[in-house]
């Protein structure tokens, strides 16, 4: 099977406006259609700034960003993204089927209905993270496993080529953590996922590579990865 | 309870308020919900009483230039300000980070103030405030009716269009920028429905009790349902309910009609919260 570069990018620069630090400097990597990449690295290290460059939430100040092969601004709805505190607003009366259907929402949205298509391209990817029987409930009565793989649902329900997760097992009990790690799995065997962790088991079990993010990236193996070695990174980057 | 029929059979305005409380609830019943699930209701109250300060200004253009603005009535100064206000407050919004509170206070209060000052250098003595405040649904003309009418169309049609777009706005507003929503945009055309709806409501309702329609009738709906469609409804349904029933319960009496209707809305929101349970987590 081929690996086509799905996200590549080049010598990137990012500094946030009154700062006196690049956030990220002279950033190059890339990621393969058939891999799943662990984004590794301290706290305000740049992990979630990358993320959000990958997005085109954020404008890199020097450097390039291709994602699927153009622009991140230009391809954001083929991303399906995951973040770490979801911002839907629990007060809010929806139900999850509302939920994943924002993953079919497009700039041609208009009127009060989806079309039986968007529907049913929703309730297939509940179908696919195991949560169809949740359609009509209400989203604030689902508990934090439930509401990441529907968050998952989502960003499949968009017919994204790409899943980008930040930190998705945070605040979720172990045997919710391995059903979610089995489902990423087995969608990984179609797309390819980076993931924000600091869980290093967790990496070094699921994933081949992995990069470390402390304002510069280096590419580690993960599958040799241990307490041991992070703490070595973490050590190197900050002498 | 009685004589409020009696006296309907001669008085064709105790008719018409009654209608303008059910064509008010229209409104309140598709805008409040889009209100309460944006958390939008202090902006709501920044653009009721920064219209004031249009309000001042039509009071005293009319009053010391009539050739020129003869024309004009207090709510033609209140709709302008609120509507030029709407995309002002949703574009601080949207890039004032920190401190949005004490800037839209400030705003509040500053339209409030100039309302004030050219009330009272105008010449004359002038009740138009009061009415602004407080509203009179005891009065209501075929033409606020006319007004009223309007407004629900124009509310209709605009949530029909971009009710999807509210909604995602309302859940997830980082999720709806990423698939291409216009945010700020959509926020201003949502921000100048909530600017119409308050100014035109004041008019017959007044200030206080339009901050109470747009609020607990909706906290009501939001509370009772899991989807934001039938959350209209219910809001739809009580707003219709605390309109009419109050009012016919405390005619006759020294308790005015707007403030039955608020206390029996804050009421009825009362007993509900005391009588729900607590929402599963």
């Amino acid at each position: 099977m081929t690996d086509a570069t799905v996200v590549r990018v080049a010598d990137l620069g990012f500094r946030y406006p009154r700062q006196r630090d690049d956030a990220l400097h002279e950033v190059s990597c890339s990621v393969g259609s058939t891999e799943w990449v662990g984004l590794l690295g301290p706290n305000g290290g740049g992990k979630t700034t990358l993320l959000r460059l990958l997005l085109g939430q954020l404008v890199p100040d020097t450097g390039s960003i291709e994602i699927l092969g153009g622009p991140p601004t230009k391809k954001r709805q083929r991303i399906g993204y995951v973040p770490q505190h979801t911002g839907i607003d629990p007060s809010v009366p929806a139900s999850v089927l509302d939920v994943v259907l924002l993953g079919r929402l497009s700039g041609s949205t208009w009127g009060p209905r989806y079309s039986q298509r968007d529907r049913g391209l929703a309730m297939a990817a509940l179908e696919e993270t195991h949560t169809a029987d949740l359609a009509d409930r209400a989203w604030r009565t689902l508990s934090g496993g439930q509401r990441q793989r529907v968050l998952i649902a989502r960003a499949l329900a968009s017919r994204a080529d790409l899943l980008l997760l930040d930190e998705p097992t945070t605040g979720i009990d172990i045997h919710r953590e391995k059903e979610l790690l089995r489902l990423l799995e087995h969608l990984n065997e179609r797309l390819p996922i980076v993931m924000v962790s600091h869980d290093i088991a967790l990496v070094s079990h699921h994933m081949d590579r992995a990069l470390w993010v402390d304002r510069t990236v280096r590419e580690i193996d993960a599958r040799h990865l241990d307490s041991d070695s992070l703490e070595h990174f973490f050590h190197e980057e900050r002498v | 309870m009685s004589q409020f029929f009696v006296d309907a059979a001669v008085n064709p305005f105790l008719w018409s308020g009654l209608v303008a409380g059910g064509l008010a609830s229209v409104s309140c019943g598709i805008v409040g919900p889009y209100v309460v699930s944006r958390r939008l209701l202090f902006l709501a109250g920044a653009l009721a009483h920064i219209a004031i300060g249009g309000v001042g200004a039509a009071i005293y253009l009319s009053t010391v230039h009539p050739t020129v603005f003869g024309w004009l009535e207090p709510i033609h100064g209140g709709l302008v300000a609120a509507l030029v206000s709407a995309p002002l407050l949703a574009v601080l919004k949207h890039r004032v980070k920190e401190r949005l509170d004490t800037m839209v206070g400030a705003l509040w209060a500053v339209g409030m103030s100039v309302g004030i000052l050219l009330i009272k250098i105008t010449p004359g003595y002038h009740t138009e405030l009061m009415s602004y405040l407080f509203g009179n649904i005891s009065f209501v003309t075929r033409r606020d009716l006319i007004f009223l009418a309007v407004l629900s169309a124009v509310v209709i049609v605009t949530a029909t269009l971009f009710h999807r777009r509210f909604l995602a706005l309302c859940l997830d507003p980082e999720q709806a920028e990423l698939r291409g929503i216009p945010v700020l945009t959509t926020d201003i055309v949502l921000f100048l429905l909530i600017a119409a709806t308050v100014i035109v409501l004041t008019q017959i309702v007044g200030l206080i009790l339009v901050i109470a329609l747009l609020s607990l009738p909706a906290a009501i709906g939001t509370r009772l349902t899991t989807r934001l469609g039938p959350s209209m409804a219910v809001t739809f349904i009580v707003s219709a309910l605390v309109t009419t029933l109050p009012r016919i319960a405390v005619y006759g009496t020294p308790v005015s009609p707007e403030t039955a209707i608020v206390l029996a809305t804050a009421g009825l929101y009362l007993l509900i919260v005391l009588r729900q349970r607590p929402r599963a987590r």
